[in-house]
């Protein structure tokens, strides 16, 4: 059953939408064009959206606004991106970051052309909601 | 380097009105802000405002919200988005990044409208998915509509926590119950009453102590507390639920005015460190301004009325109104804020609002990592 909401008592029904595909862990998910990544993943039921450095603890949602980064995600290879702000396109590719996650791109390849982005990520650079052992 | 006369950051409903006010008087105004949208949190704010005398009271945040887009749109403020304001230098300098690039914006005032962010509770579970602040499920339902799950228990019986719990409800979910610390219902009766009528059990006097489950939240424990607030063995309720949403209160996003050097007070009526500043808004940092919820925590209808004494009084700062014409654009608002803030809803804001203005904060010496400030 969806965690859409198809109808609502203040709001009323929803408003268009164009469906669009994106993949979480290779598996095809709906999600709108245009909403948060981590409203596409809430309303297909997906509760894990990332696993702390040292635990491995799963974490989801929290601020929802863009200030916690509890919701980092790899998104198209770019390891760190906060799914509650960043707009779900066709076809887009997320998957469950572990820990600091790493640049796709970076794989295998110290060579990666343009100076691309280092391996190792920077400190801090996720979860900053109780430590993030 | 681009030129205005007047900087906004944060395009929620207080920048929203500053930036329209300095328009208003004459002002070549940017408005910043680093989301996607303007209005901040006013468009998850489906429920009609409530308690207040002055005109905002019985329309709902998501109207106002988009009447205040109007208003700066139709007085020509330029609105930049994605743009996140992340340097202020002395000279009155922003820098702001956008997604590729970073460029610096130089005002002849600056009105700092950051807003404020959730606060945490720390339990055992705390960190699990499904535990979130009350805002965050609120954006979920009411701004992306969608479910961020089926059944809720909520902490904290402030108007946050009442009127989620409520939104919630309208939504599809179930609140399995509404728990505080306090002994009894911190918000405003009307919200409290629609609970209660819903037949969602408030809990005063009980707190959380854990939430557990295999990875996610799957049951939440709540106990009730003595009258030190320390958890009482044998009291334990445990509710299934997949959702823990936190209302415990907000704090002042202050970092701009920390690195402007504005001074800060710790004002616990007002949600923690804000910037000293003075009935027109102003810091301690000349041609800088706060408003709304970065100047103290208070509710949007508030947020605006500073808003707009802020943006006049910035007007006058940035030379584009005299100080005579800037004091009578602010009466009103003046006079609105002391009607929204009169009433036992509104002590604790008038005491802490009166210490910033006394300098209180700032003689005591208590600023400044002063320790205990």
């Amino acid at each position: 059953m969806t965690r859409r909401i198809v109808d609502h008592p203040v709001l009323g029904p929803a408003p268009a939408h164009v469906p669009v595909t994106i993949f979480v862990g290779g598996t095809p998910v709906e999600a709108f064009e245009g909403e948060p990544i981590a409203a596409a993943l809430a309303a297909a039921g997906v509760r894990v959206f990332r696993r702390t450095s040292k635990r491995g603890e799963s974490r989801q949602l929290f601020c929802g606004i863009g200030r916690c980064t509890d919701c980092v995600m790899v998104v198209d290879g770019q390891p760190n991106v906060r799914t509650c702000v960043t707009p779900a396109r066709e076809g887009m590719r997320v998957e469950v970051q572990d820990g600091r996650g790493v640049w796709e791109r970076s794989r295998g390849d110290s060579s990666a052309p343009g100076g691309g982005p280092a391996a190792e990520p920077v400190d801090g650079a996720a979860g900053v909601r109780g430590g993030d052992e | 380097m681009r030129r205005v006369d007047v900087a906004v950051v944060g395009a929620g409903p207080a920048g929203l009105c500053a930036a329209a006010e300095a328009a208003r008087h004459g002002c070549e105004v940017a408005l910043l802000d680093e989301n996607a949208k303007a209005g901040g949190q006013l468009f998850k704010q489906i429920h009609k405002f409530f308690g207040s005398r002055a005109h905002h009271a019985g329309r709902r945040g998501i109207d106002i919200g988009a009447e205040l887009l109007d208003e700066v749109a139709g007085l020509g403020v330029h609105v930049c988005l994605g743009a996140a304001v992340w340097g202020l230098y002395e000279g009155k300098t922003l820098a702001v990044a956008e997604s590729d690039h970073s460029w610096r914006l130089a005002a002849g005032a600056i009105v700092l409208a950051t807003g404020a962010t959730e606060n945490g509770l720390s339990f055992p579970g705390w960190t699990l998915p499904g535990v979130m602040g009350a805002g965050c499920a609120q954006t979920m339902i009411n701004v992306h509509r969608v479910l961020p799950g089926r059944r809720v228990l909520m902490v904290g019986s402030g108007n946050v926590g009442l009127i989620v719990a409520y939104q919630l409800l309208q939504a599809g979910a179930e609140v399995a119950a509404v728990v505080d610390v306090l002994p009894r219902v911190g918000g405003y009766p009307v919200h409290a009453a629609k609970i209660a009528r819903a037949g969602v059990p408030v809990l005063t006097g009980h707190t959380v102590k854990a939430v557990a489950g295999d990875g996610v939240a799957e049951e939440a424990t709540v106990w009730a507390v003595d009258e030190h607030f320390r958890g009482m063995p044998g009291s334990e309720q445990a509710f299934r639920v997949d959702t823990v949403a936190l209302a415990v209160g907000l704090s002042p996003m202050a970092e701009l005015a920390w690195l402007a050097g504005c001074r800060m007070g710790h004002v616990p009526e007002l949600g923690g460190h804000v910037p000293v500043h003075d009935g027109r808004m102003a810091t301690s940092v000349p041609g800088v301004f706060v408003a709304g919820d970065v100047s103290g925590v208070e509710e949007a209808s508030s947020a605006m009325e500073e808003g707009r004494l802020a943006g006049v009084w910035a007007a006058s700062a940035a030379g584009k109104t005299t100080t005579e014409q800037a004091a009578g654009a602010a009466e009103p608002h003046v006079a609105a804020l002391d009607g929204l803030r009169s009433g036992p809803y509104g002590a604790h804001v008038r005491r802490g609002k009166q210490a910033l203005a006394d300098g209180v904060a700032a003689a005591q010496a208590q600023v400044l990592g002063g320790g205990g400030v």
